[in-house]
């Protein structure tokens, strides 16, 4: 996780953005998962769509515009006197071979919008940045909306699991909104996921508040906030009481870096999370199979040789039911 | 398809303003694609098509771009002039002169090889492969100088325009 930055301008780390997306565009061969990502971008924030427009706008502009080419002899001493040339030459070849790889991966960082909803794909990892400078790191098939007001700052995970950077602003609360409660934090790190089951929240630095209950916002109804600190993980599902543990975050977040860590969880919610990086969806049929206790790990893309390996562990059978369906059941 | 068109028009358009100069433009070619898709087997998902369609539409303008520079050229201007007089451009897309004026005092402040990948990318549609080669540097290189380039134009124009707007 890189710390937190402090932007000196926003709206220059927009405008870059905005380039980096027109000239990858621009590339001869777009692949699609390029063009995705970068509709998600457009979706983030209307301020993104206005930098876009305005690219495009100065690039169409540009082409009447009075501009000459560089004379040979200018372009010799750019920055550089001729003695140093050969040697930035060799430098800049050495450089380039050893960046050129990550910049084809690379992804254009994303600044959010107040009202964005983003929602990531299956198998797609995203960092975005809040608009309070805040980072969240969104899982595969995750689903957000941000809503800032000036008192707090509040983002809606609906589906999904992300780690959140929570840049300190006193008196403005940074709350995490779940369909089964919410996690109020003041700068802090932080890691939520959420499934049909259960709500599990792990902090890595400083601490969070969580309430649950029927009305979250009724003090009468709803249940006494639960208190974590750094390294701690609670596990709160409906009608049964929170289940506070110890737990090494730097497990809880391995998904951020590709591969999901699970330490004696039950299979029902480890299948949830592996199906947001699954090709294929993967169904349990019986209910004692989902309650399975499973320790272990599952790297993103390599979900198959995985799901072939859980016969040796569990008294399971691996059925393919169609070509985007596969079935968990008791053996025999 | 018809959903596919109502939720991806405007980015595609957007995505083809990138390869083509005009919007007019952008939106034959963004018609020509949506036909061909339309011949096409639909039972696919829609997350497949929609990245179908930016492809072809992708295909359709690079082919354009060549027909463009090669025996079409005297047809073409004549045909593009005619749609830009049908069509005229939004009101905030015509340049001023003193803007294109700014474009080009911007782009002086920048050294020498940053310049030149601009010039030579915008003006003479040179790829960036060709003008790593011309440049003696990276392409990784002359994406950063055209990063560079825009990036310092567009501050400037709009530095500009906030000067116009709040007179002092």
């Amino acid at each position: 996780m890189s710390p937190l930055k402090n932007n000196p301008s926003p709206h220059t780390e927009r405008l870059e953005e905005a380039t980096e997306w027109w000239l990858r565009l621009r590339e001869p061969n777009v692949p699609p998962d390029v063009v995705a990502d970068w509709m998600l971008w457009c979706e983030a924030a209307a301020e993104n769509r206005e930098a876009f427009a305005s690219i495009q706008s100065l690039w169409h502009q540009a082409k009447s515009a009075p501009l000459e080419p560089v004379s040979r002899g200018r372009l010799r001493f750019d920055g550089w006197s001729r003695r140093v040339l050969p040697w930035a030459i060799a430098a800049g070849a050495a450089i380039a071979v050893s960046v050129s790889v990550p910049w084809l991966q690379q992804r254009v960082s994303m600044h959010t919008g107040n009202g964005a909803a983003i929602a990531t794909r299956v198998g797609i990892n995203r960092e975005i940045v809040l608009p309070d400078g805040s980072q969240a790191t969104l899982g595969g098939a995750t689903a957000l909306t941000i809503s800032y007001t000036t008192e707090r700052r509040t983002v809606s995970l609906n589906s999904g699991e992300a780690f959140f950077e929570v840049r300190s602003e006193p008196g403005r609360p940074f709350i995490v909104q779940t369909p089964s409660g919410r996690v109020a934090a003041v700068g802090t790190a932080f890691n939520v996921r959420i499934d049909d089951h259960a709500l599990r929240v792990t902090v890595s630095h400083g601490s969070v508040e969580i309430v649950t209950g029927a009305s979250a916002t009724n003090l009468a109804e709803r249940n006494p906030p639960v208190w974590l600190r750094a390294g701690q993980q609670a596990v709160l599902r409906p009608n049964d009481a929170p289940v506070t543990s110890a737990i090494d975050p730097h497990v809880v977040t391995a998904w951020t870096t590709g591969t999901l860590k699970f330490i004696d969880e039950p299979l029902v919610s480890v299948i949830a999370a592996v199906n947001r990086y699954s090709p294929t969806r993967i169904e349990i049929r019986g209910g004692d199979v989902g309650n399975l206790r499973y320790t272990g790990t599952v790297v993103s893309g390599r979900v198959e040789e995985w799901l072939a390996a859980l016969p040796n562990a569990f008294p399971i059978e691996v059925v393919s039911q169609d070509s985007d369906r596969v079935i968990l059941r008791p053996r025999g | 398809m018809e959903r596919l068109y109502s939720e991806h028009n405007q980015a595609l358009i957007r995505f083809l303003m990138t390869r083509v100069d005009s919007e007019q433009e952008a939106q034959d070619v963004a018609h020509e694609a949506y036909v061909r898709m339309l011949q096409l087997d639909t039972r696919g998902a829609i997350s497949y098509l929609s990245a179908y369609l930016f492809k072809t539409a992708a295909n359709i303008a690079i082919d354009r771009i060549r027909r463009t520079q090669t025996g079409e050229r005297v047809h073409q201007s004549v045909s593009r002039s005619l749609t830009e007089a049908a069509f005229p451009a939004p009101e905030h897309e015509i340049a001023s002169r003193q803007e294109l004026e700014l474009i080009a005092r911007s782009l002086e402040e920048l050294p020498p090889k940053c310049r030149q990948a601009f010039y030579l990318h915008r003006i003479h549609d040179m790829s960036l492969d060709d003008i790593a080669r011309e440049l003696r540097v990276t392409k990784r290189m002359v994406h950063h100088y055209l990063l560079r380039a825009i990036v310092h134009c567009r501050s400037r124009l709009n530095a500009a325009a906030q000067i116009a707007e709040d007179p002092l």
